[in-house]
């Protein structure tokens, strides 16, 4: 009896669709970076506020308030790029994970939680604000690992 | 869609994100975030018990922690503490943040 091993392909995607998948996650990580940065520079102080009462931040509120959006705008400059998308999106996957990761230390802590997160996020939840991260660090995992298979 | 297209379309996408999220952050000079300091179960859309602080004073537990109101042609808030002028001013829809003054 002869036995085929049928080699496992895994989910078939064209290069084109491939493509139009990076494309979209780029590009959602720019409009998400975009946006918030704006929106905590122009609230620069209350957003430095609301830093200000986090334990792990305190008196480091105004440099991180200010390096926050910078890093945002940053990262997105470098997502524009298609040579150089690639570091943009481990950049966009490690900011998120530090961000979600920050919001699950504040949650879990059992420390007071600051209301007001500023930008698209001022009216979500803390626990919303994590699922709302852990999506995005979704995306730039698929986004990173359909890249690499495009090559 | 070309690296060079694609990169046009990628500044287009972040100018406009930029652009929007300005846009409605900074809305209007005149509009204003005021506290909820007397009552954080109070109806959000009456100016009795707003009070201006700068910065984030809210902390969790209430209905309305601070709105957003348009103070029209009162003098702006120059200092902490400063009452919401009780005429002249238009409570904003959708601006309420939820929560307790400190």
């Amino acid at each position: 009896m002869q036995i085929t091993l049928n080699k496992q392909q895994g989910l078939q995607i064209s290069a084109k669709t491939r493509e139009i998948i990076v494309d979209i996650t780029v590009y959602l990580f720019i409009i998400l970076f975009m946006y918030t940065a704006a929106s905590k520079i122009l609230t620069v102080k209350s957003f430095a506020s609301t830093l200000a009462k986090s334990p792990l931040i305190g008196s480091y509120n105004m440099i991180v308030a200010y390096a926050i959006p910078i890093v945002e705008i940053i990262i997105s400059i470098v997502l524009i790029f298609p040579f150089i998308r690639k570091a943009g999106l481990y950049a966009s996957f490690l900011l998120m994970t530090v961000f979600t990761a920050y919001l699950a230390y504040m949650v879990l802590s059992g420390n007071k939680l600051p209301c007001h997160c500023g930008g698209v996020i001022s009216t979500m939840t803390w626990q919303q604000h994590i699922w709302f991260n852990l999506g995005f660090v979704v995306l730039a995992i698929i986004g990173l690992t359909i890249n690499r298979k495009k090559k | 869609m070309n690296k060079i297209k694609k990169a046009a379309f990628g500044v287009l996408i972040a100018g406009l994100a930029f652009g929007f999220s300005a846009f409605t952050t900074i809305k209007k000079s005149s509009i204003y975030s005021y506290y909820q300091v007397t009552n954080p179960y109070a109806i959000p859309s009456s100016p009795v018990g707003y009070a201006y602080y700068s910065g984030d004073r809210c902390e969790e537990g209430g209905t309305v922690c601070a709105a957003r109101w348009d103070i029209g042609t009162n003098a702006p808030p120059t200092a902490d503490g400063q009452a919401l002028p009780s005429t002249g001013v238009t409570f904003q829809t959708n601006s309420v943040i939820s929560g307790h003054f400190e």
